[in-house]
């Protein structure tokens, strides 16, 4: 074996030509397959970075009537579970909120977790520096003023040890740092972590709008805030606790029959992408990954074709010393096991340069993630012993792939007729003549064409997003994010601020019109409320057809200043626009639908002047009605619990509330003063934006800030074309782009260059054949027709297989694509058509040298 | 002696010939290799006429130009002075396709090495000259069938080259230069890879095509074959020392 390897080393030092280019080719394909294992492993399958992680499942709350329902859990509930369960050796809550951390005199956004005073035990995770929160310090009311910081945040500070014991201002008070999670703790998601958890105590004055849930107070029993997580006793399984689980719930219900109506606990595991009420909320992340993984094969594939053409043709001139070889005795294997060993040694080289170039690009990507997510991106780089092994395994299923087909074809030799044989002769009887010289090279440009074409439905899916009607006109405007609960504000003053705020924006030099809006179409967060005809109230047993019968409907809901339709630049259609006193102080509940609203409550008549109210939860509504994003349902307040009746005062045209939003939802307005919202952005519409005042404007709008109160915290701050370029969805969706781009630009060219390499050697290998032709009356032309005739049918037949893969590939992708059919024309026309230029310059080339060679010179070539 | 921008009809008509020229002139025809700055005279004034149905045997050392001169006489190669006439027509300096398409009309090769391409068929290999013509299938079998008939290969018609001995390969290869009726058969050492017996064999063919008509031009080093032509032209550093009709 030594041997082997020695020889194979010599061999591969002999050719250093070949050697270069089978590396390259290899580590592109394993490159592409590390950084996407590398990212998939990490998001879906690399043990969370807590103790013991098969014993922590998450409880999860499910409705007995409606089971794909589920909720969260009240403090009081989570207290009564970690009590009196039976089987879990401790359970712990928390949940997510948005905070507002100081920052030299500023105030950023960050994700904290709010956790009961075991998280960190009931994790198993020990704190890198610090104490985990003690029990008192969990106990609603006691506001205890304490924080435990991510190590990132710790890096953020030097590492400084005496950042424990030190403050940090945590919307707009004081916290003292007690704790620092260890390196790569990121709570119970993967790489998305936290960057402060605070304890539960606190949760009443921390938790802002952003889960409107959070209005219930933290010791309400009706609460849905906490998700429950527990560690299963040794030798529990989750099957085993069902039937415990399923009994406390009862008890719990029979305890509390409002708060716990129809609910029964189940356990799955930890949802490792999502902090989640539903079990299922990982799901279609987990679906993107063998998808990753499959087109990321589909590299290594067509780059082992590659390969493996390469090796061919190699080993085709080596014919004469493997016949030598078996001549002097050697068998068969022996001579297997000769080419895979240098198949092998290749592999490992093309393992190295693509582990070097799958780390580097993983971390690219997870660096572009984090301009963009609101949470702390936790990504080790450099290899981990998962990483180096399955880099391993990419090298031995590429040894495999390239090298065992070729070193079993070349072994087969004749070996009298190889030992005679001059090199330059071809002697393969090819049985079907009317099919291609190189299948290979026909399956890999079937597989990149695929690629090609998946690339162009995403390329075609990020232009449409990009280029997507919000049906909004706001001219050169500015969005300005604040949030005043992050500076301590309440409801009451916060109200005030933003008028106040308002006011100053709107008289700003050059400013057309201002307004709040407490939803930015195309942002982060999205509401949605249940809305029917006034004075219906079909019972929950009900199955209401149309709107006059009391269905209620789904639609998108936004709280708004009165000169928000001027601002923004959507005409009333109809009806009229808010008035100053009731965009700025509670008063007739009045609101402005659109029409998509307006058609589904009066199909036959006019909404204007009528009344709607807010359905129940559980009113049955309008299949399909509701948002393809993912917005949640608002609570109701006290106001709208009594089912108070709003008229309509307006209607104007509808808009699109997100990127993924496949049919107009609907959508009302109500004056800001009847759904204050303490996280508002605030339209600004200059009359123009002169080209290179930006950052002058932007100033001049942080200022007016700061002058009305500088505690405020300015969370983001751009014109609206920035917005919707910074959209998440509109990111996925170029990312995915990009992806497939990356898969398919790699495809291609790896099919190309082995097209290229395979008529390049054809041409070498045939130079007398050529020259024989050419002696018989061949014209340059005749030539040039032969090899290209050759390269065009291999492309003809390669495009014919990949139009089916593609076909293929187009179904399976149909569901993540963005307003793109499966079968897109343009996509299915664009990318053959490169690929057949790409591939028809790729065999130009030889075939133009083959042409122009020497005839006699072509004839003495061996 | 007519122009060297022939169009493809004239040079048709052109190569119609007649019995008064000899079928192939060479005047002064020199030939230069330049490598590395240094100039090697393959060929050095050569004077020499074939007259149609002549078998002419051109011999020499190794190294004395016989494969040059034959390169020059079957357009594979350009001289770089002096004219040659090819039924009376100048060819020297014709451009690249047209030398191709006069020596697909007008010249048929036969090689030492053969040279039949390995994934074609014995039929193939023979029929290979013809479809550079542009002659319908039909003609093109027909005379295949005929030129396979003539060398007695009719029946290996569908084999590979690889099936068959050196012998039957190069009959094949005199199939295919004399399937398409050249003025002349350009034949580089054509036993130089065949025993004695195949090689007499495929004497006996040329002798045989010879008196049927053919114009044969044959380079060969050894003596015994070379005394099958009516003519020998002795070359020696690239010039004619001798030219002497068989006895």
């Amino acid at each position: 074996m030594v041997q082997d390897l020695r020889f194979a080393v010599r061999q591969l030092f002999k050719a250093p030509g070949f050697t270069i280019a089978a590396v390259t080719v290899l580590a592109l394909g394993i490159g592409v397959n590390t950084a996407v294992f590398s990212l998939v492993n990490t998001l879906f399958f690399a043990s969370p970075a807590y103790g013991k992680p098969h014993e922590v499942v998450q409880l999860f709350s499910q409705d007995k009537k409606n089971p794909k329902k589920f909720r969260g859990f009240s403090y009081p509930t989570f207290l009564d579970i970690r009590k009196q369960n039976t089987v879990f050796s401790d359970a712990m809550s928390f949940n997510l909120s948005l905070i507002g951390i100081g920052q030299k005199g500023d105030t950023r956004r960050a994700f904290a977790a709010i956790v009961s005073s075991n998280y960190f035990s009931v994790l198993g995770v020990p704190l890198a520096r610090g104490r985990a929160f003690l029990p008192e310090e969990e106990t609603p009311g006691r506001n205890a003023r304490v924080a435990t910081v991510s190590y990132r945040y710790w890096q953020k500070q030097d590492l400084d040890p005496r950042v424990i014991g030190s403050q940090v201002l945590i919307n707009g008070r004081s916290f003292t740092i007690v704790g620092i999670t260890p390196k790569r703790f990121t709570g119970t998601m993967q790489i998305l972590s936290p960057e402060v958890w605070l304890p539960m105590s606190v949760y009443d004055q921390v938790a802002n709008n952003f889960e409107p849930q959070n209005k219930t107070a933290i010791g309400d029993r009706t609460g849905t805030q906490l998700r429950i997580i527990g560690r299963l006793k040794p030798g529990i399984t989750a099957a085993a606790a069902k039937p415990a689980l399923e009994g406390l719930a009862a008890n719990l219900e029979k305890a509390y029959p409002v708060e716990q109506k129809d609910q029964t606990f189940t356990v799955r595991s930890v949802p490792t992408n999502t902090v989640s009420n539903n079990p299922a909320a990982d799901s279609g992340l987990n679906a993107i990954a063998p998808l990753l993984l499959g087109m990321a094969v589909v590299v290594l594939l067509v780059a082992c074709l590659n390969l493996a053409n390469m090796l061919l043709a190699r080993g085709t001139a080596r014919r004469k010393e493997i016949a030598i070889r078996l001549a002097l005795g050697g068998n068969r294997w022996r001579i297997v096991r000769q080419l895979l060993t240098e198949g092998f040694v290749l592999a490992v080289l093309g393992g190295a340069g693509g582990l070097i170039l799958g780390l580097w690009s993983s971390d690219l990507l997870v660096g572009s993630m984090r301009k963009l997510m609101p949470l702390d991106i936790v990504w080790l780089t450099g290899p981990s012993p998962t990483i180096l092994a399955a880099t391993f395994g990419f090298c031995l299923l590429g040894t495999l792939m390239f090298a065992l087909g070729p070193a079993l074809k070349i072994s087969r030799t004749t070996m009298m007729t190889d030992l005679k044989e001059h090199p330059g002769e071809d002697v393969v009887r090819r049985r079907w003549k009317f099919l291609p010289r190189n299948p290979l090279v026909v399956v890999q440009i079937a597989f990149s064409l695929a690629l090609l074409t998946a690339a162009a439905l995403f390329i075609r899916g990020a232009g449409k997003a990009a280029s997507v009607d919000t049906g909004l006109k706001p001219g050169a405007s500015y969005l300005l994010e604040v949030d005043a609960s992050l500076a301590g504000y309440d409801s009451k003053r916060a109200q005030e601020l933003y008028r106040n705020l308002n006011q100053r924006l709107a008289a700003l030099p050059g400013v057309e019109h201002a307004s709040i809006s407490s939803i930015i179409p195309f942002g982060m967060f999205e509401l949605t409320r249940k809305v029917q005809r006034a004075g219906l109230h079909p019972g929950p047993d009900a199955k209401p057809t149309t709107a006059a019968d009391g269905l209620a409907f789904e639609t998108a809901w936004n709280s708004v200043g009165a000169d928000y339709f001027s601002t923004v630049g959507l005409p009333v259609i109809r009806g009229r626009v808010f008035t100053e006193a009731e965009a700025t102080q509670p008063g007739p509940k009045v609101a402005i639908i659109d029409e998509v609203l307006a058609k589904k409550l009066w199909p036959e008549g006019d909404a204007l002047g009528q009344r709607i109210q807010y359905a129940a939860e559980n009113a049955p509504s309008a299949q399909g009605s509701g948002s393809a994003h993912a917005g949640r349902s608002a609570d109701l307040s006290e106001d709208e619990k009594q089912a108070e009746t709003i008229e309509i005062v307006g209607i104007v045209p509808a808009t699109r509330h997100a990127l993924f939003e496949k049919e107009p939802v609907g959508g009302i307005y109500l004056p800001f003063a009847r759904g204050f919202q303490s996280d508002v952005s605030f339209f600004v519409r200059f009359h123009s934006l002169a080209p290179g005042n930006e950052a002058i404007t932007a100033d001049l709008l942080r200022r007016t800030v700061r002058d009305v109160d500088a505690s405020i915290p300015v969370i983001s701050l751009r014109t609206f074309a920035q917005h919707l370029d910074s959209n998440l969805d509109l990111w996925l969706v170029r990312a995915g782009a990009a992806l497939f781009s990356i898969f398919g630009g790699l495809a291609l060219g790896l099919a190309i260059v082995g097209l290229y390499g395979v008529k390049a050697y054809s041409v070498a290998r045939r130079t007398r054949e050529i020259g024989i032709r050419m002696a018989l009356g061949a014209k340059p032309t005749a030539v040039l027709r032969l090899i290209m005739g050759e390269g065009l049918l291999m492309l003809l037949s390669g495009i014919a297989l990949g139009l089916l893969l593609a076909a293929a590939t187009g179904k399976i992708l149909s569901g993540i694509l963005y307003e793109v059919g499966a079968f897109d024309p343009i996509a299915f026309t664009a990318a053959p058509t490169l690929l057949a230029i790409a591939a028809l310059i790729a065999t130009w080339l030889p075939a133009r040298r083959a042409a122009a060679l020497n005839p006699v010179e072509a004839l003495r070539y061996e | 002696m007519k122009s060297t921008e022939l169009t493809a009809e004239e040079s048709t008509n052109e190569f119609a010939g007649n019995g008064a020229t000899p079928l192939i002139r060479l005047e002064g025809v020199t030939k230069v290799f330049l490598t590395d700055e240094v100039e090697t005279h393959a060929l050095s004034g050569i004077h020499l006429d074939i007259r149609e149905g002549e078998y002419i045997s051109i011999a020499g050392p190794s190294g004395c130009g016989k494969t040059t001169l034959l390169s020059i006489l079957g357009l594979l190669d350009t001289p770089s002075g002096g004219s040659y006439a090819l039924k009376g027509n100048e060819v020297a300096n014709l451009s690249f396709a047209e030398r191709a398409r006069v020596r697909n009309r007008e010249i048929g090769f036969i090689f030492q090495s053969f040279n039949l391409i390995g994934d074609l068929s014995v039929f193939e290999n023979v029929e290979l000259p013809l479809t550079y013509r542009g002659m319908s299938a039909g003609d093109r079998k027909a005379l295949v069938t005929e030129a396979l008939e003539r060398v007695g290969m009719a029946h290996r018609a569908k084999h590979l080259p690889s099936q068959l001995s050196g012998g039957q390969q190069q009959r094949v290869a005199v199939a295919r230069a004399l399937a398409g009726r050249p003025a002349i058969l350009l034949a580089d050492e054509p036993t130089g890879n065949l025993d004695s017996r195949n090689g007499e064999a495929v004497m006996s063919l040329l002798r045989e095509l010879h008196q049927g008509g053919a114009t044969i031009c044959m380079v060969t080093h050894d003596e015994r074959f070379a005394q099958h032509a009516d003519r020998t032209v002795h070359l020696f550093d690239g010039r004619v020392v001798e030219d002497r009709m068989a006895a």
